[in-house]
């Protein structure tokens, strides 16, 4: 059984196809990329796996359950997690409360909603230890604008792992980032939990082949390609629309 | 107290310290509030009057900035829920005999159901709708009742309310009547201030700053923000309902939509997005209207052009100002 599956997904805003019959699957502990030209609807597919945007047909299944019609904050709760191309964080707070408060709405109920956050030492704990994961340990009580852009790439991945996913959507988690720094990333998302189905997108091709157990390709939303990077890398049309242009 | 800390001394007694150092700070703090709380009445009639119109209405623009500051929710009607308050201890107190005591507390749940039905429509649209959306609402029951003679009094208003007892003193006792609203005052500040510091504060700055964030997160970002809009209005009617009892009195202009305008004028005066601050800002406001005001009936200019200022030099308010000085101070 996959643990993300979508089924014969299409979306379109009036003429403009962004998503044609994509058939997709992400099994736990793969590490599934998903890369294509600009343009080529990866991230309006990843908007419609974690609900900010609606299929106009097929369906999206979490452990083959429908979640097609849930909503975003739904979907979260189900064990999707996923973090946004443009740093979307909340840039006032500091980056233990921006933490805190993504793993906060998995616990609690309404007995404790006037329980003074800075005393609950196990929520603080936990919070010290998904920052250790995205290896953010320093100015953790610095607001999250001071922080540099990769710093911020990190915290992105933080805030969807605090919501306990099974699956991780990583949107260009390198994008912008220098090459010390793309190396950086790489080995955090390598050090991810094992049992984590990750999709995701990805311009360095360099990351990709040496992180991606499967990859897809998207080109105008249609999946083009689809298997091992070996195969990618060899498929002729592959090349001749995506790999070959440069990049 | 703002003398830097000794340089050199380790990092980690320096930050016990000035954690400690906090703590006595506020401890200082609530202790001077109580104080002068405690000794206001001794200022005479007038002042301990002023004094309680001040606190009343700091009540209602800290729990305006609760949504405007806090969940990030510019409402335009919370004139509103100050109002049904005050109309449910008078009219409850006229009609029915019912005591005022008890009216207060009907009052602040009444405030807080029409604070859900009327968020419950509201909170469907964000921005500038939304806005109007409160104010339309809060209009409604503003004609409601100028129009609803026999129950409201319209713009005549409804007078001869009996003023409840407290141990057997009654509250037509200007200091009883002030000791009635600075309790109101502290529960109110004390409530927000754990409020804000738990995590259905934090969720409600979480909305404020980034909601596509919060859905992402996990969660159903519209139930809070009714959450924090019922919570508001009931902290609203707190407000309305000891306005009754200080006044005995209620007429249609405490639902008039400039009422919530002044508390908007209150909250960004003090400072968005703090506790305190809303209510200097109430102080502020009404200090410049009663001592302008008998000097000049053009009172309102120079709030204008005082809000005008401030919002051009202070951005943060008066509140936010102080506080940042003070950050810089100790820095």
């Amino acid at each position: 059984m996959s643990l993300l599956r979508l089924d014969a997904l299409n979306k379109a805003f009036g003429n403009l196809v962004v998503t044609k019959n994509v058939d997709l699957a992400v099994n736990e502990g793969e590490l599934h990329a998903l890369i294509g030209p600009n343009g080529a609807g990866k991230t309006s597919l990843v908007h419609q796996i974690a609900g900010q945007l609606q299929p106009s047909s097929g369906r999206v299944l979490l452990r083959e359950r429908d979640i097609t019609n849930e909503r975003p904050e739904v979907r979260c709760q189900l064990g999707i997690g996923r973090t946004f191309q443009k740093n979307n964080l909340f840039r006032a707070l500091s980056v233990r409360e921006n933490v805190r408060i993504a793993l906060q709405a998995k616990r609690g109920g309404w007995f404790e909603c006037l329980r003074s956050t800075a005393s609950d030492r196990a929520l603080l704990a936990e919070v010290d230890e998904v920052l250790a994961q995205v290896r953010l340990t320093e100015r953790l009580d610095r607001p999250v604008a001071s922080l540099s852009y990769g710093e911020q790439r990190q915290l992105e991945i933080a805030l969807a792992l605090a919501s306990k996913p099974a699956v991780l959507l990583l949107d260009e988690p390198t994008s912008g980032m220098s090459p010390a720094e793309t190396d950086g990333m790489m080995d955090l998302v390598r050090s991810l939990p094992r049992n984590l189905g990750i999709l995701m997108i990805e311009h360095d091709m360099n990351v990709v082949f040496s992180l991606a157990h499967t990859i897809t390709v998207l080109y105008y939303g249609e999946v083009l390609a689809s298997g091992a990077p070996a195969a990618i890398r060899d498929n002729p049309q592959v090349r001749s629309v995506y790999l070959g242009l440069g990049r | 107290m703002t003398a830097p800390d000794a340089t050199g001394a380790a990092s980690t007694a320096a930050s016990a310290a000035t954690a400690a150092g906090a703590r006595i700070r506020r401890a200082v703090a609530w202790l001077v509030l109580i104080a002068v709380l405690a000794l206001l009445p001794l200022s005479g009639s007038y002042a301990t009057g002023l004094a309680a119109e001040v606190l009343i209405f700091a009540i209602f623009a800290m729990s305006l900035d609760l949504l405007i500051g806090y969940t990030g929710l510019l409402s335009f009607g919370h004139a509103a829920f100050f109002g049904v308050a005050a109309y449910a201890v008078v009219i409850l107190g006229l009609n029915f005999g019912w005591s005022g005591w008890v009216g207060l507390l009907v009052g602040i749940v009444v405030s807080a159901a029409v604070a859900a039905v009327i968020g419950f429509f509201a909170i469907r649209v964000s921005g500038i709708p939304f806005l109007m959306l409160t104010m339309a609402f809060a209009q409604l029951l503003f004609s409601l009742s100028i129009k609803w003679r026999t129950v409201t009094g319209g713009t005549d208003g409804l007078s001869g309310f009996q003023r409840p007892t407290l141990f057997g003193i009654s509250l037509d006792n200007r200091a009883v009547q002030f000791y009635v609203v600075a309790v109101g005052f502290l529960f109110v500040l004390l409530f927000l201030r754990r409020l804000i510091a738990s995590p259905l504060g934090s969720i409600f700055i979480g909305i404020r700053e980034n909601e596509q964030r919060m859905r992402a997160a996990g969660y159903p970002v519209q139930r809070f923000k009714l959450v924090a809009f019922t919570l508001a209005g009931a902290l609203a009617g707190v407000g309305g309902g000891l306005y009754a009892l200080q006044n005995a009195y209620v007429s249609s202009d405490i639902l008039h939509w400039s009422l919530s305008g002044d508390a908007i004028i209150m909250v960004i005066l003090g400072g968005t997005g703090t506790i305190v601050g809303p209510a200097i800002g109430a102080a502020v406001f009404l200090l410049l209207k009663n001592v302008v005001s008998s000097h000049t009936e053009y009172w309102l200019l120079w709030v204008g052009i005082i809000f005008i200022l401030c919002v051009m030099f202070l951005p943060q308010g008066i509140w936010g100002w102080v506080r940042q000085r003070w950050a810089g101070t100790r820095a």
